[in-house]
């Protein structure tokens, strides 16, 4: 299904990128990696690859993931892009990306995650029915567009949503009226959150975008000591 | 221009040491500069006044010299002849205590001044005494200051009361003495002296009358005597008697002012003669000035004015309050430096007409026996063959110097003492504003770290732009701050960083170790591949740890807090972690809701510590014991195990970062650092809280307790 994708992996550390390469060549996919930024822009200037995985710090520059993705995203509107970074908290507040950011992954990241998160991206980009299916979840006033990354709540949009948030009021509306535990919600921040207090502060923020918005918003109720429930 | 502009902000900068010696400067210059002043004034007046008699003492001898015959008209004269001129009058007078019918007569006349014998009289008096002479009669003026009249009482006063002593050498050389008693206007009374020396049957009853007028600053009596009663010589002695009462003993005393003269009991010759060395003499005559001629032998052959100046007060250091006592005490030493205060004015005074006598012109100075100070000129007068024919003496007091030397010196320690009050007060707020600066400072310095040694701010905000020691000081430390909070910065971003930079090789190993796993491999290099793996794994979980640590303060701050109720709270959390671990959290609290302004999750994280720590160290089947009380608007979550005490060696580092007490080995898939009890301690200082800790009776546990502020109970 995902034979003969094109990756391409802009990761600067040779030993990270040699490995990235190797496990996604014993999955047949095509692979073109580069080092620096300058190197990606060349290289990916003809060719449109089927899914970017980037690093964001490049050498001595703390930004150039951002940066080689924006200018990308000029000439491949609406690439795929999987950003491998200890810098998740700066994926939150970069909100200007956030609208193509497909996905993240916090280092270290295990070769097997790695490769199934690529495959699971490279499946979404063929739009597979199976993942349409799932890409809108609605659940009473709240309305997530999951393919969109956006947030609806009767109607108006939640601004500034963030990544992590977003992934976690989507965890949290799959499953209503069940206690959703710490441990799960943080598994579905992708390893973004390790932390009880970490998901609470997210879960924190959540809610008082959505009270803004609505000021009666008691959806998410607190289970103390084992996680959250959102309440239909 | 900037380099101009700092050099001369650097020349002005006054500091605290410059501040404080311009002070003591201006304080000891204000009464020194006001001394040298008054001193130099004072010499320049004596030298003033010196020059001055000696210009009239010049006068005088050029106007007497050569004049033999003036000069030895007069040497029969009593020496006191002058005192008791009789002058002609142009009318007579009525006798009515008016005396403006005695016409330019009244010019002639003389003042006189009670003497100061040690009487201290509320009214010292003084009077003004003229004789003329007109057809039979002798009359006499004499004006009075008194304003405290003492009328005479026959039961009372028998002595003690106001009067006008006349008396006379009759033609049977018999004294006779009269008294004209002092009472309310109108004639007088008049009766003989009952003192003794007195005449029997003498007639004078009807031929002496006297008459009092009343004036605004006393009295004043006209009386007339029949020239006939006189004796040959024509001998007279006149005084007031004056009672006063004495304000140190209330009673009622007694003091005289006399016209005594040389001859024998005091009694003077009326000079007839019109005496023109008087007139001579009284043209140079001046209100303060007395000017006196002798012959070669001393005797005093006339004398007019006064050395005594009306105005003029013996030299008293009065004591009329602290501030003048205490000005006295300060300058009278320095007045008494050079003040003539010769024991013995009349020594003085031969001395003086002694040396003059020889052809010379000599000054002295000395204070006459009232106390008040005498500048005296001595001039000789030489006739054409430069004989001495005798001497002119000019005396002077100079209590009005003294008084307005004194009366400056005043208004100087006046001029001192306001300013030295105000430089004090200065003083005072200067070095008031001074503790209160460096009071600031240091309770800014002392708020620069917390309890734990960390600092809290960046920078100091007081002093830091004033250009004295004090903001040099601040200067300093806010240099040694900024350095420091530079370092704290560094260490707390050093799990970041280290985080950070960690996570890249980390992230080259863990993709090797899962490319290494996806080919063959044996199964004891597998198990080597397992470790390697689990290993990363708690690397990163550590390195989560010590982030989230580190960032913990940070996120603090931007929670927000919310009322709610804790006590649904912690219920509901130890209802889940009995069940979680065995039924062994027991919980005791409130059944009502507490409310309380908190972030609940922070709250949740707070008891996830605390149950950690108390699993941790609890011994093994025993329970934990969590309690929620509500007190005086504190809520308490106390948290408590069996198991070992707290050793008193970890009590003060107990809440620190990266403090760990725990003995036996954690399980492999978790990592102590330390944390937890930092963590508590931050979240309950973010909520104003107060968290302490004590071992349990007997040391069979340890009790953690949390009071945080409650909003109520509901």
């Amino acid at each position: 299904m995902t034979a003969n994708a094109l990756v391409a992996i802009v990761e600067d550390d040779t030993d990270q990128r040699v490995n990235y390469c190797t496990a996604l060549e014993k999955r047949f996919i095509k692979v073109q990696s580069f080092a620096t930024k300058q190197a990606a822009l060349d290289g990916l200037s003809l060719t449109r690859p089927d899914l970017l995985v980037l690093d964001i710090i490049l050498d001595q520059e703390y930004d150039a993931g951002f940066d080689l993705y924006s200018q990308l995203c000029r000439q491949y509107p609406d690439l795929p892009v999987l950003f491998l970074t200890e810098r998740v908290g700066d994926i939150d507040t970069v909100s200007g990306l956030r609208m193509g950011a497909w996905d993240y992954q916090p280092k270290p990241i295990s070769i097997d995650y790695f490769v199934a998160k690529v495959e699971s991206l490279l499946r979404l980009t063929k739009n597979n029915p199976k993942f349409e299916a799932e890409k809108v979840v609605t659940r009473g006033q709240l309305r997530i567009d999951i393919n969109r990354h956006t947030v609806h709540w009767g109607g108006q949009r939640v601004a500034d949503i963030t990544v992590t948030e977003f992934k976690l009021l989507e965890a949290l509306s799959k499953h209503p009226n069940t206690i959703n535990t710490y441990q799960g919600l943080a598994a579905a921040t992708l390893g973004g959150v390790v932390a009880n207090n970490t998901v609470s502060t997210h879960i924190s923020n959540i809610k008082r975008k959505l009270l803004r918005l609505d000021p009666t918003f008691a959806a998410i109720r607190a289970e103390y000591g084992q996680g959250y429930r959102w309440r239909e | 221009m900037g380099k101009v502009i700092a050099g001369v902000s650097k020349l002005l900068r006054i500091g605290l040491r410059s501040q404080i010696s311009l002070f003591v400067l201006v304080l000891l210059s204000i009464p020194y500069m006001g001394y040298r002043f008054v001193e130099e004034t004072r010499g320049f007046f004596r030298h003033s006044q010196v020059v001055a008699q000696e210009q009239i003492a010049q006068s005088v001898s050029n106007l007497f010299a050569g004049q033999h015959q003036l000069l030895k008209q007069i040497p029969e004269l009593s020496q006191r002849q002058a005192l008791l001129t009789k002058f002609q009058l142009d009318q007579q007078p009525k006798i009515d205590g008016n005396i403006q019918d005695w016409g330019a007569t009244l010019n002639f006349a003389s003042d006189y001044h009670a003497s100061d014998h040690g009487q201290t009289l509320a009214d010292p008096p003084s009077m003004t005494v003229v004789l003329a002479e007109y057809g039979p009669n002798l009359f006499g003026a004499i004006q009075v200051k008194d304003q405290h009249r003492v009328p005479h009482n026959k039961i009372n006063n028998k002595n003690a009361y106001d009067h006008i002593e006349l008396s006379y050498i009759n033609k049977s050389q018999q004294r006779v003495a009269l008294q004209l008693l002092v009472q309310d206007a109108g004639a007088m009374a008049v009766e003989i002296s009952d003192d003794g020396a007195t005449v029997s049957g003498a007639f004078f009853g009807p031929a002496v009358k006297a008459y009092l007028y009343d004036t605004a600053t006393g009295y004043q009596v006209e009386f007339v005597l029949p020239s006939a009663l006189l004796g040959p010589k024509q001998q007279i002695y006149l005084g007031l008697a004056d009672a006063d009462q004495n304000p140190q003993t209330d009673a009622i005393d007694l003091q005289r002012i006399i016209l005594d003269g040389p001859e024998k009991g005091g009694f003077s010759a009326l000079n007839t003669e019109s005496n023109l060395a008087m007139r001579l003499l009284s043209g140079h005559a001046n209100a303060g000035v007395e000017i006196a001629l002798y012959d070669r032998q001393l005797n005093r052959l006339a004398k007019v004015g006064s050395s005594i100046a009306m105005h003029d007060q013996p030299w008293q250091w009065s004591i009329d309050g602290v501030f003048e006592g205490l000005v006295d005490l300060a300058f009278t030493q320095l007045l008494q430096l050079d003040d003539p205060h010769t024991k013995d004015p009349n020594r003085a005074q031969a001395a003086l007409l002694n040396l003059a006598v020889s052809g010379v012109t000599v000054t002295n100075q000395w204070a006459s026996q009232t106390s008040l100070p005498i500048q005296a000129t001595a001039k000789p007068i030489f006739d054409s063959q430069g004989n001495v024919l005798g001497l002119v003496l000019v005396q002077q007091s100079t209590a009005q110097l003294l008084a307005w030397q004194r009366q400056a010196m005043q208004n100087i320690a006046s001029l001192s003492l306001g300013s030295m009050l105000l430089i004090l007060l200065l003083l005072f707020l200067v070095f008031w504003r001074l503790a209160y600066r460096i009071r600031r400072l240091g309770q800014e310095a002392k708020q620069l770290v917390d309890p734990q040694g960390r600092l809290q701010t960046d920078a100091i905000v007081h002093e830091i732009n004033q250009t004295d020691e004090l903001g040099d000081l601040a200067r300093s430390l806010n240099q040694v701050v900024a350095q420091l909070h530079q370092h704290q910065a560094f260490l707390s971003q050093m799990p970041r960083t280290l985080s950070h930079e960690i996570n890249n090789p980390l992230n080259a190993i863990a993709t090797s170790l899962g490319n290494m796993a996806q080919v063959p491999l044996s199964d004891e290099v597998k198990a080597y591949l397992a470790m390697a793996q689990r290993g990363i794994h708690r690397i990163d979980g550590i390195l989560s740890k010590l982030a989230d640590a580190a960032n913990l303060e940070q996120a603090l701050t931007q929670d927000i807090k919310e009322s709610f109720d804790v006590a649904h709270l912690v219920w509901s959390y130890c209802a889940y972690q009995d069940q979680i671990d065995g039924g062994l959290v027991d919980y005791k609290g409130p059944t009502k809701a507490v409310m309380i302004n908190a972030v609940d999750y922070r709250i949740e994280q707070l008891l996830d510590k605390l149950l950690d720590n108390a699993r941790d160290f609890r011994h093994p089947t025993t329970h934990t014991l969590v309690e929620l009380r509500v007190s005086l608007g504190w809520i308490e979550i106390k948290v408590s195990n069996f198991g070992p005490p707290i050793d008193a060696s970890y009590q003060r580092q107990l809440f620190n970062s990266m403090v760990s007490h725990r003995t036996k080995a954690s399980p492999a898939d978790e990592s102590h650092f330390g944390l937890g009890l930092y963590v508590v301690r931050s979240i309950v200082r973010y909520h104003q809280g107060q968290i302490r800790h004590h071992n349990l009776a007997n040391d069979s546990g340890v009790c953690f307790t949390i009071r945080l502020p409650a909003l109520g109970l509901s």
